[in-house]
């Protein structure tokens, strides 16, 4: 009797673990499997950029991330990366720059893409040298996107590439002439210590909160991307609506960094690599978050704050949308010579606009 | 009493909804942006930042001397970062090496104190401490140990020496905000950082250690 009673115990718990097996099988593959489609506006004449931080390691997480945004190029034709610092980790030697910068975007150098960098604590400050992310020789500094296939530059959109490994008074006075003179709609910051994130290992820079925050909200600004916390979180509107985006795994993980339960976190992701993607039409700002394997982590469409919704929404899209599917290389992906260039996407010139101090 | 069974519960059932009601009072008045604890400590740091803006602006008559002095020595080392730049064809013509080299030969009977004067070194030290010591310091505690080589795994180890190079693969301390708002404020081409708990003075274009201070700040922790 006690024996057939162990049968059906062990049956019954061979079946739970099965069905227990099978979900978290059917699960892992389905972050793995291979995208479908690209969802975004992909409007004419939109403002597209992409955006990485915490890059410069030449590992193949970074070269797989790489090669994933070129993929998304095809689709999703932007001029323009903004890079938020950790650009390059360790030496910085020029052999070191072409590995951990210049052979990972080779492709989307090749095709005239502009990459724009602000500074991390691994950085030495003379990548503001450094000519492919066009700094223009400052630590801080101010720029319209780049000029589209039309040579026009969208003034509408204004971009403060910022120093808070440093920030110091010159720098400050300097972001607050800037912010009270534009008058571009978008003003958006990028810089290396998020004023708000999650994350276990670092969390949100409260200095750097209390000096930026205040002139954030008085002059407007509408939406920051930091890095430095190695994974994605898209923080829930903060004062004065703005949006706030931590993108710091680009080329550096730390899996399970997020505080589990975190009043700041709309979205979070830290089990993979990941880049963004951005398009600006009028007054929203549409994001897709993409994982190195393909996979949309998070997308949605972000209301300018201040502009003529009542109020300023972050709405998640409903169900995961995903890319082109894209064999991942192992190694830094190889560049095709015979690229050709995307139409109506010319070559942009790398126009730094000097920095007024 | 025999109350009917759905009273029976009643008063564990209206704690229960009290509780819960309360609960969620309280976190719609910490606001859905952060939870109280982390806006109070916000609000803390957002102070304490304030109250190192005003420092700067209310210093005492001996400090201003010291500082004036201090002022001198880094116009000084200003005029020889210029003239070496200047010699090498500019900005766009020199490497951080380059300009480095030519710097450290034309200091070379440059020591510690050189800059750092042995008057603004307690005044150094006591700024720092005032951030970095007592209440709604942890921020500051944290961003000084963040980037710092001393506490980076993968940083190269940094040995502070008046001309020596600051290794390329190095990691940057940030200084934190409050910090460098009450220092001395230096030209663009020399910044503070630190080392463990040195100071030094780094050239930011040469990349070389123009002097430092050490055990500038206090021993404290980030926990």
């Amino acid at each position: 009797m006690k024996s057939r009673i162990m049968i059906r115990r062990s049956v019954v718990l061979a079946l739970a673990l099965f069905a227990v097996g099978s979900y978290v099988r059917v699960d892992f593959s389905a972050q793995s499997v291979a995208p479908v489609t690209l969802k975004l506006p992909l409007k004419e004449g939109s403002i597209r950029f992409a955006v990485i931080g915490d890059t410069g390691r030449g590992n193949s997480g970074q070269n797989e991330v790489a090669a994933q945004m070129t993929a998304v190029y095809k689709e999703f034709p932007f001029n323009l990366v903004i890079m938020l610092g950790d650009n390059i980790y360790g030496a910085d030697t020029p052999a070191d720059m072409e590995r951990k910068f210049g052979l990972p975007y080779k492709a989307l150098l090749d095709k005239g893409v502009e990459f724009r960098a602000a500074i991390g604590n691994h950085d030495s400050p003379n990548q503001r040298f450094y000519k492919p992310f066009n700094m223009g020789g400052e630590r801080y500094y101010t720029f319209h996107p780049p000029k589209n296939a039309d040579g026009k530059s969208d003034v509408s959109v204004r971009f403060f590439a910022l120093d808070t490994n440093y920030l110091e008074k010159g720098e400050i006075d300097w972001l607050e002439k800037e912010l009270s003179s534009s008058v571009s709609p978008w003003k958006i910051a990028f810089f290396h210590h998020p004023l708000y994130s999650s994350g276990r290992t670092h969390g949100s820079a409260l200095e750097t909160r209390a000096i930026l925050e205040p002139l954030f909200v008085k002059y407007g600004v509408s939406a920051a991307f930091s890095g430095h916390d190695h994974f994605y979180e898209r923080i829930k509107p903060q004062k004065g609506g703005i949006g706030y985006w931590v993108s710091g795994a680009g080329g550096s993980l730390r899996k399970r960094d997020i505080r589990v339960g975190s009043a700041l976190t709309a979205k979070g992701f830290d089990s993979d690599y990941h880049f963004m993607i951005v398009e600006i039409t009028g007054d929203d700002l549409y994001f897709q978050a993409i994982s190195r394997r393909g996979a949309t982590i998070d997308s949605g469409v972000f209301r300018r704050p201040g502009a003529a919704a009542p109020q300023a929404t972050v709405t998640p899209s409903e169900a995961p949308v995903l890319l082109v599917p894209v064999p991942v290389p192992a190694a830094v992906p190889a560049v095709s010579p015979a690229v050709r260039p995307t139409p109506g996407v010319a070559p942009a010139q790398p126009s730094p606009t000097p920095r007024s101090r | 009493m025999n109350r009917p069974p759905y009273l029976r519960g009643g008063a564990a059932r209206l704690l229960f909804g009290l509780t819960a009601a309360l609960c969620l009072v309280g976190s719609s008045m910490a606001g859905p942006l952060q939870t109280s604890a982390e806006r109070k400590t916000a609000e803390k740091v957002a102070k304490k930042v304030e109250r190192a803006k005003s420092r700067a602006a209310n210093q005492a008559k001996e400090e201003q001397e010291a500082v004036r002095h201090f002022q001198k020595e880094v116009a000084r080392y200003v005029r020889i970062h210029e003239n070496q730049l200047a010699r090498l064809g500019g900005q766009k013509g020199v490497t951080g090496q380059g300009l480095a080299a030519a710097i450290a030969a034309d200091r070379a009977k440059a020591k510690q104190g050189d800059v750092f004067l042995p008057e603004i070194q307690p005044l150094l030290r006591r700024l720092i401490a005032e951030q970095l010591k007592g209440p709604d310091t942890l921020a500051a505690r944290k961003a000084v140990v963040e980037g710092n080589p001393d506490d980076e795994k993968e940083s190269v180890p940094v040995e502070p020496h008046v001309n020596a190079a600051y290794p390329s693969g190095a990691t940057r301390s940030t200084v934190p905000p409050s910090v460098l708002l009450t220092l001395p404020p230096l030209p663009e081409c020399l910044h503070y950082r630190f080392v463990g708990r040195d100071l030094i003075l780094i050239d930011s274009i040469a990349q070389i250690i123009v002097d430092f201070l050490p055990n500038a700040t206090p021993a404290v922790g980030v926990k």
